[in-house]
């Protein structure tokens, strides 16, 4: 139980340092934010008595220790300010595209782990012979092709020649296969390669070979021992990288003009709408912080050598 | 150590996620051949946010849900729309007639009631308006008869009347109900407090869905749905085309139609130009420009025909003054003179020797132009306005700039650029621009332009009513403009859509227009 | 002991130091030789290449989007400027933004590292506490967030990568540092009446850049590909800069018509990011600790 609190602890220790991290970048931001404020909403020309509105809109006056608390206090109520240019709340504009993003993250996620676990248990069991040598080349060139240059390729051969699948995707499961297989490719190259590796040093442990003096087979040997030593670090992996897979997301979500989150940021980042910036960061941070948490609690079920001793 | 349970609870999982990821059919759309389809689907690259007739109402006109008094006609007079007349009775005075029986969405009538209302209240909150006509009053004069009274001679009434961003048709009731009850802009969907021929059911990031409205004033429309799809991406809408998810695509980039040619899944159709496209700026607030006769050399160093034709491959006009040819006062101002150029800057101290740079007491004549990534026909144009002057050994630096109206703003931060501006406002008006880009006081003078001549020739032109006497200070005023090296069009492009099989009779009316009543395939 | 953390990452791999030796170990391995053949290839075009090809920017509106062929060896793009020529000069600025991505976090990275892992103590924990938190952080978010901020640009992306990807490097030197640090030449050295910064000057500094340059190198292939899918947004290099990202962004509305537009820029990301794979690889192999199969 201490072990779970001493691990929340430190999760929110890491929000607060990167809520300070992003508020400071926004802080030290070339140029008057009123100023951008009005352009980002389309006014060329500001007056200085409408720049001097603004100011005092978003009170920019008040000292910097209490314009962090004030946006600290309304990022925890959920509150993310208004976007520059659309005028509505980023949350509300989150709230509409998240469910596009967290649906292409799942099943980029499921994708990534499903032929992770493939690959890299096939290389381990062939280790040093042909199923290794394949699924390490498949891994390698999932690794090396850049994934908007596949998005690409894809959309003209598969939808547009093809006919399969749709060029403006609508968000929905119908849609996420290609940009959910784009997706995956980076982190499938990297779990895999994780995990072979895991599966080799679990299976040079010593019980290993006693298991085998005793006539288990490979494949039992890598089910019932190395697996569950070597799902710990899988799974950390993992865990790490599902925030990656937001920052990815941006990406291959402009790529096929998936309407989510990451799409919405990259048109703000054209715009320069900070509160949008500021929020999809902080929305990226707290999935990456969920994530490990999750992870690590996970991983201290599993394996109880992470267990604290009591 | 339960490995067992744990390692299954996985695997369910993964193939749970598998199983949905990669087993849902993906279908595209497909077009089943014969009947001409009686619906349309456009793919625009602007999202528009809501129904707020103050804040958005410019985007009705071109998608059908929203009309103006007076169609816009860029390539002549402004036509009534709404309205069945617009008399001038008097220097300062316009009559409006409505049509019999015409109705708001929402069962309100637009009688002359309702319109004098509509002008009071834009007057109020529309700048554009107000500071077009100060001090304009209406009043009603007959059931459907509306008098509008100017302060001044104001000969632009009819092309104000059919611009998109002064006066759409609202009803000005409805919406101050909508604004005291304090909802937010999204109720507006479904209040019907617009005339046009289709209305918006849903409106949301990706898509706007229209309907037809069978009892439009001038008889019901010709599709049955009209669906609108934002997409920023020009690739992605061209592809939609291609795919069959969209019938149109608007915006497609000049660099697209080459890709098109020989495929029969999507055509690029293109249209009458309504005027020069692309504002070739020099910046005159900085050396060189600040040098008339360098300014004259660069405008008659550009290949004009060139860039339309062979850079554009003819889907460009050679551009030859600041209006279209076809305008009865055009006059052909610019014209390609190498010779000419290069004296220009030799007289300028500018010199070369052989192949090499032009240089003036040892410095380079070498300068940077701006292009932004929201037109990319501005990076095409520079390429080759760059490869043109160089051949006169002067240098060019392309610089693509996020935001080009912003970096005009600094005088001294710049020194040309390519900027997507018409010389004609959307309702027609030729006055307005000339207050706006070429005046000494222009809110969009970026080059720095201050000739006292010029403004005088531009306050005579806003109030001369006389037709023959106006167009013929227009003509003064062109040949000015282009005498001083103040501001030359690079290039006039056709506007163009991609469409599918069903719609390659369609028929671009200019002035974005895209939909309107009779809307249908096949022109 | 804890579950494992942000604060304390398991699937960071303990630091593999590079000796006298390692390189000659690399050569021996087939992998780790194509990898180095890729990158002498990319590393002879940027070079060689302005002097062997045609002017990347100079437009032929004769040849527009003409195949490959003996003229244009990779085609041309839509204003007929020849695309081997411009995926070369694209290997220079590609490479060379990322150089100098992996130069300037290097030193950050560097400074950072050695100071805490030679000082130790208070600083070290704040030093380390940052580095965590930042390598925690996914780098692609943070480097979209600079970009944000300081407007998208090619030299901004190139700082907002700097400033976002130092921490990896921190820690390996970190860890170096602290190792020499307590190294019996260093602990002769101050017991000799050696002051603590020259000490570290001397004796810890050089074995740290050496550690830290070697893992700079290795993630030029990350940087490249970042740089690259940045660029392809139009967040970074703008056109008619000939950067690969940016190229492949103008070749994306004519690629169902002239496909043979990807295979420059492509090919070079591909080259690019394999050449550093497959060396970091092979390094990784070579310099395991736990080697001895």
């Amino acid at each position: 139980m201490f072990v779970v609190l001493r691990r929340v602890g430190q999760a929110l220790l890491t929000l607060a340092a990167a809520g300070v991290l992003v508020f400071g970048m926004l802080a030290v931001t070339p140029g008057d934010p009123a100023q951008r404020v009005l352009q980002a909403r389309g006014v060329l020309e500001p007056t200085p008595a409408a720049v001097a509105a603004v100011r005092a809109e978003l009170r920019l006056d008040d000292p910097l220790p209490v314009r962090f608390g004030r946006w600290a206090g309304d990022a925890v109520r959920g509150d993310l300010g208004v976007s520059w240019r659309t005028g509505r709340p980023v949350a509300g504009e989150f709230a509409e595209r998240l469910p596009a993003t967290l649906r292409l993250t799942v099943a980029a996620l499921g994708l990534a782990v499903g032929a992770a676990l493939l690959l890299g248990t096939v290389a381990a069991l062939g280790a040093g012979r042909w199923p290794d040598t394949l699924a390490r080349g498949i891994a390698l060139g999932a690794l090396v092709v850049p994934s908007f240059v596949l998005g690409v390729v894809l959309i003209d051969v598969v939808v547009v020649r093809a006919g399969l699948g749709r060029v403006i995707a609508d968000g929905t499961w119908s849609t996420v296969l290609l940009p959910a297989v784009v997706l995956a490719l980076g982190a499938i190259a990297t779990w895999s390669r994780v995990l072979r590796t895991s599966l080799l040093e679990a299976g040079s442990a010593t019980h290993l070979k006693v298991a085998a003096a005793r006539g288990a087979g490979p494949v039992r040997r890598l089910v019932v021992h190395q697996m569950p030593n070597a799902i710990a670090p899988f799974l950390t992996m993992v865990g790490l990288g599902t925030a990656s897979l937001i920052g990815g997301a941006a990406v291959v979500e402009s790529v096929f003009t998936w309407p989510g989150v990451g799409r919405f940021t990259v048109e703000a980042i054209n715009a320069r709408d900070m509160p949008v910036i500021v929020g999809f960061t902080l929305v990226a941070v707290v999935a990456y912080v969920l994530a490990s948490l999750a992870v690590d609690l996970l991983c201290a079920w599993i394996d109880p050598r992470l267990r604290s001793p009591r | 150590m339960t490995p067992r349970p744990t390692l299954i609870r996985l695997a369910a999982a993964v193939v749970a996620v598998l199983l949905t990821a990669g087993c849902v059919q993906t279908t595209g759309g497909d077009e089943a051949g014969g009947d001409p389809p009686d619906t349309l689907t456009i793919a625009t690259g602007f999202a528009i946010d809501d129904l707020d007739p103050l804040v958005n109402g410019f985007w009705g006109p071109e998608f059908g849900y929203v009309e103006l008094l007076m169609r816009p006609n860029r390539a002549g007079e402004p036509t009534p729309w709404v309205l069945t007349d617009l008399t001038s009775t008097g220097p300062t005075t316009w009559e409006l007639t409505l049509p019999d029986g015409a109705t708001f969405v929402n069962g309100a009538p637009l009688d002359a009631e309702a319109l004098v209302d509509l002008f009071a209240f834009q007057m109020a909150e529309n700048d554009s308006l107000s500071a077009s006509l100060p001090g304009a009053t209406a009043t009603a004069t007959g059931p459907l008869q509306v008098t509008l009274t100017t302060a001044e001679p104001a000969p632009s009434v009819p092309a104000l009347l059919a611009d998109e961003s002064i006066l759409p048709v609202y009803d000005v009731a409805a919406y101050r109900e909508h604004l005291a009850s304090g909802a937010p802009a999204s109720e507006l969907v479904g209040a019907g407090i617009y005339t046009g021929p289709y209305v918006v059911d849903s409106l949301d990031g990706a898509t706007a869905q229209l309907s037809p409205r069978a009892d439009h004033w001038a008889g019901p429309p010709a599709l049955s749905a009209v669906t609108v799809r934002f997409v920023p991406e020009a690739s992605a809408r061209i592809q939609a085309v291609q795919s069959g998810e969209a019938d149109i695509a608007l915006y497609p980039s000049t660099a697209s139609a080459p890709t098109l040619e020989g495929r029969d899944d999507a055509f690029f159709v293109t249209g009458e130009p309504t005027g020069p496209t692309f504002q070739l700026w020099l910046n005159q607030q900085q050396a060189p420009f600040d040098d008339e006769r360098v300014r004259r050399a660069v405008y008659a160093a550009v290949d004009y025909d060139a860039i339309a034709n062979d850079v554009m491959n003819g889907l460009y006009l050679p551009a030859t003054g600041l209006y279209t040819e076809s305008r009865p006062w055009a006059e052909k101002t610019q014209s390609t003179d190498v010779t000419a150029a290069e004296s220009l800057l030799d007289e300028a101290g500018w010199s070369r020797e052989g192949d090499g740079p032009r240089t003036r007491d040892g410095q380079e004549l070498r300068f940077a132009v701006l292009t932004y990534p929201q037109q990319p026909d501005s990076d095409t144009l520079a390429l080759a306005f760059q490869a043109q002057l160089a051949e006169l050994g002067i240098g060019v630096d392309i610089r693509q700039v996020p935001d080009l109206d912003a970096a005009m703003q600094d005088p001294t931060d710049w020194h040309s650029s390519i900027a997507g501006n018409g010389f004609i406002s959307y309702g027609g008006d030729h006055v307005s621009p000339l207050f706006r880009y070429v005046r000494s006081d222009g809110q969009r003078n970026y080059g720095g332009i201050d000739d006292p001549e010029l403004d005088a020739m531009i306050d005579r032109l806003a109030v001369e009513l006389d037709p023959a006497a106006r167009d013929d200070l227009l003509r003064q005023v062109q040949w000015r403009i282009a005498e001083r090296g103040h501001l030359a069009y690079i290039g006039l492009r056709k506007p163009a859509v991609v469409t599918g099989p069903a719609w390659r009779d369609y028929e671009i009316e200019g002035s974005n227009l895209w939909v309107s009543r009779d809307t249908a395939p096949g022109g | 002991m804890t579950g494992a953390g942000i604060l304390t990452p398991v699937a960071e791999p303990a630091v593999r130091v590079v000796e006298r030796g390692t390189g000659r170990e690399l050569l021996a391995r087939p992998a780790a030789r194509v990898g180095l053949a890729f990158a002498a290839l990319l590393l002879v075009a940027a070079v060689a290449g302005p002097w062997l090809l045609p002017d990347p920017d100079l437009p032929d509106y004769t040849r527009q989007l003409a195949p490959p062929g003996p003229e244009n060896l990779l085609g041309t793009d839509q204003a007929g400027r020849d695309l081997l020529a411009r995926t070369v000069a694209g290997a220079r600025s590609s490479l060379g933004a990322a150089v100098v991505v992996m130069a300037l976090s290097g030193v950050i990275g560097l400074v950072v590292g050695t100071v805490a892992g030679a000082v130790g103590g208070f600083v070290d924990t704040v030093a380390t506490r940052i580095t965590d938190v930042l390598l925690g952080l996914p780098t692609l978010v943070l480097t979209l967030a600079v970009v944000g901020m300081l407007g998208p640009g090619h030299l901004n992306l190139v700082l907002a990568m700097a400033l976002t990807s130092w921490a990896g490097l921190a820690r390996i030197a970190r860890s170096v540092a602290r190792g020499a640090a307590s190294r019996p030449d260093v602990v002769a050295a101050r017991m000799a009446g050696i002051g603590p910064v020259r000490a570290v000057l001397a004796h810890v500094l050089p074995g740290v850049a050496v550690q830290v340059s070697v893992a700079a190198t290795l993630g030029l292939g990350e940087a490249v590909l970042a740089l690259g899918a940045l660029s392809f947004l139009g967040l970074g290099a703008q056109p008619p800069t000939a950067e690969w990202g940016t190229m492949l962004a103008g070749g994306r509305e004519t690629f169902a018509a002239a496909p043979w537009q990807l295979i420059g820029p492509g090919l070079g990301l591909v080259l690019a990011v394999a050449a550093a794979t497959l060396v970091g690889d092979a390094l990784r192999d070579v310099t395991d600790p736990e080697r001895g199969r």
